[in-house]
């Protein structure tokens, strides 16, 4: 007991002879490791980068003009449909179904992507304001946001829709005004029991201001969560638009979305009689869209289980 | 850093009549439910020296630890005054009271959960020097390694994270951190007893350098007796809430006032098995009462062994009184104590 053990302490980490300076393990980089170990979340983020630079390739070159009618024969559309020239086949007016498609995927990514990137910013900071501040702004924050749950989101975005009209913009806002509650609760219930936590505690007694303690302890402990549900939203996001743009409010000439070609709507069919005539025009894009809402939620599967300080494997 | 904290306080200045802390009267409810109150701290009263070192013992949800949280101002008091250098913190409020924690700082009972995960550990003891002006990143650095040396720990772990040291090594970095700030008073609660029995050791002597290097007072909140003995000038004794006895701690461990007192000491184990096996053991009969509903008279009566129940026991609380040069005690029969207990 009597032994000054100070001294001997810092041997302890067999630093003798020289300056040990180690890299910074942190949490993320725990986490990152334990994504790579998961294999459906793996080939989750492959396809998604996959899509990712088919979008961006979009930008710069497709097949033909999403656009352009006539660069098949019509005939020939409705007769063979698929062929080398056009892989995933021609809609009744001509146009290359791969072309559109490609287009699609960049809709689709800016809109669920968009759409995450609101509900953060809106999610976020109403979620801080109400669990941080707590008391009466909080009980008013809660209520708006439990009446927030009770309103139709196909109301609402054919509302929007009516007011701002037709628009990638209408569509993220229509999708973010009843999407962002989720976050706001979650971002609440961590403000609220992370405000508890000792560290905090700890870094008023040191005279932290409040500003401080919000931004350098309270938000960044809560970082994995919002991560986690950020990634989430935009599979519903996309998922939406999709039904959105097949409802025919969404996304119209001359952009084309996974919904849109679904739908025919830009044919003049409907989607029952495609689905006889030419199966090709509503089944690729569907396939693309539920492939990529799963490699989202595989994901984003991966991202929760790593990102649980529970689950140390 | 030695320098620095000669510089800041003029340790030297003999004031010894001048207390550095003083808790007058202090008490703190929680609302519990609709209409129950839980008398956490009921009316207590103190003073700590400059230098000094006092103990404050009790058994789980005596108050000790929310004591300690009022006299840091981290919860409010319900009523009374905590006066730090002659200042009334409970008055204080927003930057005024910022600026006084400059002085009065906290070292955490779990190391595991003190410390942000998300943070290093030099940013995590640059966290105060921060919060008080200091900006300079060099400086910073400097700072943060010659507190980590000083703690005994290697000063160029400054970039890791928590996660990646023990419990001993964490509580160390609480430690600096509270050093940082060159403070007065420290207020230590449970430091150690979330440590292995070999780290506690540790800890404790490190506490004891440090406080004739720097010159510091300790509040040391304890709920084992053994460990306080050890490190305290004077002991204080709560049970539910109230100061039961207050004592020098070489004193306290030769007699009691307070049945309480003694019960707590008898249940300290005697290393020799002879006068182990022979010693008498003073048992408490059942739990602690709740603070919700605490008993009539002296909140010690239900488990008192020489209480007069019914009688002035269960009737009369009494006052912490000087029964001897230094020592107080709050029991009606503090005659009785070393000869019927």
């Amino acid at each position: 007991m009597a032994t000054v053990v100070t001294a001997q302490i810092a041997e302890e980490d067999a630093t003798q002879g020289g300056v040990l300076v180690r890299e910074q393990v942190g949490l993320w980089r725990d986490g990152l490791r334990r994504l790579r170990r998961n294999k459906l979340a793996l080939a989750g983020a492959f396809y998604l980068i996959f899509i990712v630079l088919v979008a961006l390739v979009a930008f710069a070159w497709t097949p033909y003009k999403p656009s352009a009618q006539n660069v098949c024969p019509v005939e020939f559309a409705y007769a063979d449909g698929i062929s080398a020239a056009h892989p995933f086949g021609c809609d009744p007016l001509g146009r290359d179904i791969l072309s559109q498609m490609m287009q699609g995927a960049q809709i689709s990514l800016i809109v669920g992507v968009g759409t995450s990137l609101i509900v953060c910013v809106v999610g976020i900071s109403v979620g801080l304001l109400a669990g941080f501040s707590r008391g009466v702004l909080d009980a008013v924050i809660s209520t708006v946001i439990n009446a927030f749950y009770g309103v139709p989101y196909l109301l609402l975005s054919l509302v929007l829709y009516l007011v701002l009209g037709p628009g990638l913009l209408t569509i993220m806002i229509a999708i973010s005004a009843t999407s962002w509650m989720d976050m706001a609760r979650l971002v609440r219930g961590q403000a609220l029991s992370i405000r508890e936590r000792e560290f905090v505690e700890a870094a008023r007694a040191s005279g932290t201001r409040q500003g401080r303690i919000l931004f350098t302890h309270i938000f960044p402990n809560a970082l994995g969560p919002i991560i986690v549900q950020a990634t989430f939203i935009i599979p519903v996001a996309i998922l939406t638009e999709a039904f959105l743009s097949f409802l025919g409010v969404g996304i119209r000439p001359p952009l084309f979305s996974w919904g849109a070609i679904a739908s025919g709507s830009n044919t003049g069919g409907t989607p029952l009689n495609l689905l006889q005539s030419a199966p090709w025009i509503v089944l690729f894009p569907s396939a693309a869209l539920s492939v990529t809402l799963l490699a989202f939620n595989f994901f984003g599967d991966g991202l929760r289980d790593a990102f649980d300080p529970r689950q140390k494997r | 850093m030695a320098v620095d904290a000669a510089a800041v306080r003029p340790g030297a200045t003999p004031q010894p009549a001048e207390p550095l802390l003083r808790v007058a009267h202090v008490t703190k409810h929680f609302r519990a439910g609709v209409s129950g109150v839980v008398h956490a701290v009921e009316d207590v009263s103190f003073d700590i020296k400059p230098g000094e070192t006092v103990g404050l013992v009790g058994e789980s949800g005596s108050g000790k630890s929310t004591l300690g949280r009022v006299i840091t101002q981290l919860v409010p008091a319900t009523s009374g005054q905590v006066i730090f250098d002659g200042v009334d913190l409970t008055t204080l409020r927003g930057e005024r009271l910022r600026q006084q924690r400059r002085h009065l700082q906290m070292i955490f009972q779990d190391p595991f959960a003190s410390l942000d995960p998300r943070m290093t550990v030099g940013d995590i003891i640059a966290e105060p020097l921060v919060n008080f002006g200091l900006h300079d990143h060099k400086e910073k650095d400097r700072k943060v390694q010659e507190l980590l040396r000083v703690v005994g720990l290697n000063p160029y772990f400054n970039n890791r994270y928590p996660h990646e040291f023990s419990g001993g090594q964490r509580q160390r970095i609480g430690v600096a951190r509270a050093l940082a700030l060159n403070p007065k008073l420290i207020v230590c609660d449970e430091p150690i007893s979330a440590l292995d029995v070999s780290i506690q050791a540790q800890i404790i002597n490190l506490l004891e350098d440090l406080q004739r290097e720097f010159n510091l007072t300790y509040l040391f909140i304890a709920h084992d007796l053994s460990v306080v003995r050890h490190i305290s000038d004077r002991v204080m004794v709560m049970y539910l809430g109230k100061i039961v006895e207050i004592s020098p701690s070489e004193d306290l461990y030769e007699s009691q006032e307070h049945p309480y007192t003694k019960a707590l000491l008898s249940a300290i184990p005697v290393p020799d098995p002879k006068i182990e096996s022979q010693r008498r053991l003073v048992e408490l009969s059942g739990e602690i009462p709740s603070p919700l509903f605490p008993p009539s008279g002296c909140n010690f009566h239900t488990r008192c062994p020489i209480a007069r129940v019914p009688g002035i026991c269960a009737d009369e609380d009494p006052q912490l009184q000087e029964k001897s040069p230094g020592r107080f005690a709050k029991c009606h029969f503090s005659d009785e104590v070393r000869t019927k207990v």
